[in-house]
Formats: C-alpha cells, sequence, structure tokens
C-alpha cells in the first residue's frame, strides 16, 4: 500500500473512531471560566471597597465637621489666625509659643 | 445565539470591546476545531476538556494581540497543539511518579503481543485510541494534525515550527506503529 494511501486509510478509521466533540455546554464553560478568571475578583474588590468607602465617608465628614466646629469656638480667631488655622486647632504662632515649645522639648529631655 | 454569518473580524472587533457574547459565538464556532485537536492528542475525556476551555481562556487573553493575518482557525489549533503537548510532558511525569516501571512499560510502550487477535473483543474506538495513545506525543501531534485536523505536510510544519522533512518523518514512523494495531479494522 502507498503512503497516500496509507495515510488517507488509517485517518479514516481515526476520524470515525472517535466522538471529537467537547460535552454539550462547553462554551457555556468558556465563559463561565474567564468570568472567574478575569472579571469577578476585580467586581468583587472594588465592590467590597466602594461599600466601605461609602460607609466610611459620611462617618469622616461628621468628625471633621465637629472638630472644626470644637476647634473654632474653642479657640476663636481673634489671635490673628487664619479661619482655616482655627478650624485646624493650630496654636497662634508667636514669639512666646516657639519659645514655650522648646522649653516643653528640653524638660522632656532631661526627662 | 449570534448570527452565524457575522464574519470573524466584526465578532473580534466586539469581543475586543468587551463583548461576551461575540467572543461566545466565537468559541461556538471555533469549539469542533479545538476539540479535534485536543481530543486526538489526549483522547476523549476531562483532561481534554480543561485543555480545551484552557486554549479559549488564552485566545481571550491574546485577543489585543491576535493579527488577523493568521486565520483563527489555525492560531487556535497552535495554542491547543501547544497545551496538548504540555499536558502530555504533565501525564508523562505523573506516570513516572505514580506508576510502576513495568507497568508503565505496559501502559506506555509495550505494544503488545497479537493486536490482531484482540480486535475481536475490543472496541474499535478503544483499539485506535490504544494505537494512538503508544505514539510519541510529536509523533501524536503529526499525525492529529495530518490525519484528523486534514491538514497539510507544509501547514502541519508550519504549525509545529518543524521543517516539511521532521513531519515526514515523523508521518512515517507514526504509521508504522500504528499499522499493525489498525491493520484489523483496515481489513474489516
Amino acid at each position: 500500500m502507498k503512503d497516500r494511501d496509507l495515510i488517507d486509510a488509517l485517518g479514516s478509521i481515526i476520524r470515525n473512531a472517535e466522538d471529537r466533540r467537547f460535552e454539550p455546554g462547553f462554551s457555556h464553560r468558556v465563559m463561565e471560566r474567564i468570568r472567574a478568571e478575569t472579571e469577578v475578583p476585580v467586581i468583587v474588590l472594588s465592590g467590597a471597597l466602594r461599600r466601605q468607602f461609602l460607609r466610611l465617608v459620611p462617618i469622616a465628614a461628621a468628625v471633621l465637621v465637629a472638630l472644626s466646629a470644637y476647634s473654632l469656638l474653642g479657640l476663636g480667631t481673634s489671635s490673628g489666625q487664619s479661619l482655616l488655622e482655627a478650624a485646624l486647632g493650630l496654636e497662634p504662632l508667636t514669639v512666646e509659643t516657639a519659645y514655650a515649645l522648646d522649653q516643653s522639648f528640653s524638660t522632656a529631655g532631661n526627662d | 445565539m449570534m448570527n452565524d454569518r457575522i464574519p470573524d473580524g466584526d465578532l473580534l472587533e466586539r469581543a475586543r470591546g468587551g463583548d461576551h457574547a461575540a467572543f461566545r459565538t466565537l468559541v461556538e464556532r471555533y469549539e469542533h476545531v479545538v476539540a479535534a485537536t485536543v481530543i486526538g492528542m489526549l483522547g476523549p475525556g476531562a483532561e481534554a476538556e480543561d485543555v480545551g476551555q484552557e486554549t479559549f481562556i488564552r485566545f481571550y487573553a491574546a485577543l489585543n494581540r491576535f493579527r488577523e493575518e493568521a486565520s483563527l482557525k489555525t492560531y487556535l489549533t497552535r495554542i491547543a497543539i501547544n497545551l496538548s503537548l504540555n499536558a502530555l510532558k504533565r501525564r508523562k511525569r505523573f506516570l513516572s511518579r505514580h506508576v510502576e516501571g513495568d507497568l508503565m512499560d505496559t501502559i506506555q510502550l509495550d505494544p503488545g503481543a497479537g493486536p490482531a487477535d484482540r480486535v475481536e473483543s475490543q472496541d474499535v474506538r478503544e483499539t485506535v485510541r490504544s494505537a494512538i495513545d503508544r505514539l510519541a506525543p510529536k509523533q501524536k501531534a503529526v499525525v492529529t494534525l495530518r490525519l484528523i485536523d486534514g491538514y497539510s505536510t507544509r501547514e502541519t510544519a508550519e504549525l509545529l515550527g518543524v521543517p516539511e522533512g521532521t513531519v515526514l518523518s515523523r508521518l512515517s514512523r507514526a504509521l508504522k506503529r500504528l499499522q499493525p494495531h489498525l491493520q484489523p479494522l483496515m481489513e474489516a
């Protein structure tokens, strides 16, 4: 038998012997794996982060407003501070406060 | 299901834009091509299904790199054949680790005495699968592409990245090995 005929004969037997198809629903299983391997972790992570963020935003905003109000009411803006400095609760910067800070550091160092 | 007459190029473009339905249509359109290759190489079963899925997942990951000068069928066949060869290597490693030497010889190498005598008691499918499984992986790849998928010698050489002469010599050795096992079926 010539090679060509042998190839045809064996090829025909091999081709006809097995059902070379995947089980039904193959494309669905492929798409599920693609979703599982590419998209789902990102969606879950970003969704979880977004929920946490949205939960914390109003709390953080309320704390910020409360602290700013406390600083403004407690210190006032009479000592030449800007509104922002007062809201942030910063001490007015004068020569006396600078010396006072220096002394408090020295005392802490001696302890 | 999306219209079968939509050209591959359009589906590819839509799939690149994140259209899963378009990609799914491509999977449905080419799953028989991938199935013929991986089942030809590995035999039917879970391993072939897994390699088939992996072929399309690799293709999905490479969508933006795929240039349409190559036909999609050829491109998928190349991925499928490479993944199947890897699976055969893994299978060989597994057998060499977990199966006793003598038994492994029986499973992998020993063609057994008098295959013709056993044909009557075996299903044709089992006979063919058993004959193919005795081939070396590289011979199996050539047989799958040439005899099952119907690629020419030149196309097979291109797919495997080897010269045509190598394809012909592997095919010749594979045929010599297959013939005694399949002869009874040829005469039937």
